[in-house]
């Protein structure tokens, strides 16, 4: 019965490896452009998106743990660039706590301003009807023009959707903690 | 001599003249000051929501009772008061297509589905309004103010600096429509405990522990008291003595436990309010309250000495 | 040939396996927010049922009885893989979806229960046709549940919209409570429609 049940598991593992070598390919792919498009709409006018990876600190380590530890603290950021080649600015992700779970936003920031110019939200598990209206572009459009050194927090200067306090301040915890980061190290090394 | 002729009947021997008309009847009276209340305050939309949420728990009990080839029922009075107290758990300004939807809910998945009066486990006008605040979410939480029905946030959610506490008592704040007048439901309180409908423990144990929590929690217990729907839960919800447990302890415990649900929603929960969904909880947990003290039986358990 | 229907048309509705039988309710509360999201599940299941029934029927003779829980489960795993990986390789918008569910289709109680139940004791034509009827069963339960829901929760209907724009819908249901409540009622449904059949069977066996 050992036999079978190994003959089995070792066919099972082929056929998967074959499948999965082939589609893993398409599904990179698909990445890639879901990424691509998402940047496209809150930074408008780019057609190439780089992606850059920083660390706080730019040291260079050879020991595997630290190395490991130093992926976990890097921030992505996704620079547009347009067809000139001229930068348009750059996104990053920001993800803040819900109602029913994680939210994730993208953020759009300005090259020349650094304001935001736009913020889409990429996931949300918010209560349909109520929290979801965090999509909506009327909340959205609040953090247009933002930097850094606003406040960006419900009933500061950001309005809640009346009923979904938490989903509103889900958005602008996500919104103001990523935009700190993403600064530091987007404008860390100048 | 006559021959005397023994019947034996089956129990119970004893009768009491309590019959569910007139305990139901009783509630509708200890009502009168709330629904007064509420049709000062909010004039029309007092009377469409009440009449609509009565109508429509009464003719969907009806219904169901007539699908189902059962006897109708309804002149106990059980369904009109969920449909009135439902209605007086809504904001005024609720579309009458919400009203008659969540009063038939109520009344259909909330008491019917079970198997009729005193088979449900959760209060029918608290699953009425559960449902509605989850399909209608911004209808539910729309607010408006007392006398000019213009939007307005309730005293809860603009917290205990902004409110004055002579408002809440007498109602003329924003809120559901039979939640504002404080006054109104001691009333209805006072003559349910006079008549014995109520026992004062639910009410109390809910009432001291709202009280000590908020004291603990460093907020202002009376304003906790006074702002939304602690007292008329306390009296008019907790207390349907179908969810609610049977024993003495058991009804403090079940007390406390609403008292405590409530003040860690308000305080630390999603909600301003938290009252509906700490009855509901405290509902299902009652087969269990009701277990757990059950009075021991005279003898039983008790070890001989030698 | 008699015999063959009756494989397949016995998931379709006697031993419908949401409403009949009642097995694999996880996910036909969890994806059918949308009547889109259940045909997509149910055939996901569907390919899965097929395919691992086949199998398994295929190897009935050959797999001992002590290790054939362990054997299933390998074989429903890989099928399940491959569906997985194709989904999101082809369908990346349904996959995100559907999500954690499309994995759970290996201990969905109805792939594991007609290989138990049925392949591992049955033909192989005979166990692709049940797969293959009560997978369909499966399917429309879903596509009905997730069409009723979407409609009163969404407005819209695979993907339609249908309410007017700012129209109210009915939020509950495409929350988990609003699940429970239609999977409830529309088995009542089906259970009304199933006892009035046997009644008029039963009338017409009477002479």
């Amino acid at each position: 019965m050992v036999v079978v049940l190994s003959v089995i598991a070792m066919v099972s593992a082929a056929v998967l490896s074959l499948v999965y070598g082939k589609a893993s390919v398409i599904i990179e792919e698909n990445a890639a452009r879901a990424l691509e498009s998402s940047v496209l709409e809150v930074l408008p006018g780019t057609s190439t998106v780089n992606i850059i990876r920083r660390s706080p600190d730019e040291l260079g380590v050879d020991d595997p743990k630290e190395m490991r530890e130093k992926e976990q603290r890097t921030t992505l950021i996704y620079q547009g660039v347009d067809d000139q080649g001229q930068i348009v600015g750059y996104a990053f992700v920001g993800e803040g706590n819900g109602y029913g779970g994680a939210v994730r936003v993208l953020v759009g920031v300005d090259e020349n301003t650094d304001q935001i110019l736009n913020v889409k939200i990429l996931n949300h598990a918010e209560t349909p009807g109520l929290g979801s209206r965090i999509e909506e572009e009327g909340f959205r459009s609040q953090f247009a023009g933002k930097t850094v050194q606003d406040p960006i927090a419900i009933n500061q200067d950001i309005d809640i959707i009346s009923g979904a306090t938490i989903s509103s301040r889900a958005v602008a915890d996500a919104v103001r903690s990523g935009l700190q980061d993403a600064v530091a190290v987007y404008r860390g090394g100048e | 001599m006559e021959e005397l002729r023994l019947l034996v009947s089956p129990s119970p021997h004893i009768r009491d003249t309590d019959t569910t008309e007139k305990i139901m009847f009783a509630v509708l009276i200890s009502l009168l000051p709330v629904v007064a209340a509420a049709v000062y305050f909010f004039r029309w939309e007092a009377v469409r929501v009440l009449l609509l949420s009565a109508a429509s728990a009464v003719a969907t009990e009806a219904i169901w009772q007539r699908l189902r080839n059962k006897p109708i029922r309804i002149g106990d009075g059980s369904a009109l008061i969920t449909g009135v107290l439902l209605g007086l758990s809504v904001p005024p300004t609720l579309p009458s297509w919400m009203v008659i939807l969540g009063a038939a809910v109520a009344i259909a998945i909330g008491k019917q589905v079970f198997g009729g009066l005193g088979h449900n486990p959760f209060n029918p006008a608290l699953v009425g309004r559960a449902f509605l605040t989850a399909s209608f979410g911004r209808a539910m939480t729309t607010w408006t103010a007392p006398f000019d029905a213009v939007t307005a946030a309730t005293p809860l959610a603009m917290g205990a600096a902004v409110s004055r506490i002579p408002d809440l008592f007498f109602g003329s704040v924003a809120g559901s429509l039979g939640e504002t007048s404080a006054l109104a439901i001691l009333l209805g309180g006072i003559y349910l405990f006079y008549k014995g409908v109520i026992d004062y423990r639910i009410p109390v144990g809910i009432g001291a522990t709202v009280a000590v929590f908020a004291l603990l929690a460093g907020e202002n217990p009376v304003f906790h008291l006074l702002a939304g729907s602690v007292l008329f839960g306390a009296v008019y919800m907790a207390t349907d003595m179908v969810t609610s447990p049977v024993t003495k302890a058991g009804r403090w415990i079940f007390g406390v436990g609403i008292g405590v649900i409530i003040m860690v929603i308000r305080i630390w929960g999603g909600y301003p309010e938290g009252v509906t969904f700490a009855i509901l909880l405290m509902n299902a947990v009652t087969p269990l309250l009701n277990r757990w003290t059950r009075p021991r039986i005279y003898g039983q358990g008790v070890k001989v000495s030698e | 040939m008699a015999r063959l229907w009756k494989n397949f048309a016995n998931g379709l509705w006697n031993e419908n396996p949401t409403f009949r039988i009642m097995i694999g309710l996880c996910p036909v509360l969890a994806v059918t927010t949308s009547a889109k999201n259940g045909v997509g599940m149910g055939l996901a299941t569907t390919f899965v049922l097929i395919c691992s029934s086949a199998l398994i029927s295929l190897l009935r003779k050959v797999i001992p009885d002590k290790v054939r829980i362990p054997a299933y489960i390998v074989v429903i795993a890989t099928f399940v893989t491959i569906v997985d990986l194709f989904m999101n390789a082809y369908l990346p918008d349904l996959h995100q979806v559907l999500g954690l569910f499309i994995p759970l289709i290996v201990v969905n109680c109805i792939v594991l229960g007609r290989a138990e139940a049925f392949a591992s004791k049955n033909s192989l034509i005979s166990s692709i046709l049940d797969g293959l009827g009560m997978g369909l069963g499966f399917t429309w339960a879903l596509t009905v549940l997730g069409a009723v829901r979407e409609l009163l929760g969404s407005g819209s209907l695979f993907g339609y919209q249908l309410a007017a724009d700012g129209a109210t819908t009915i939020g509950i249901m495409s929350l988990p409570p609003g699940a429970f409540i239609t999977l409830g009622i529309l088995m009542a449904f089906m259970n009304m429609i199933a006892a009035r059949q046997k009644k008029r069977a039963t009338k017409e066996v009477r002479p």
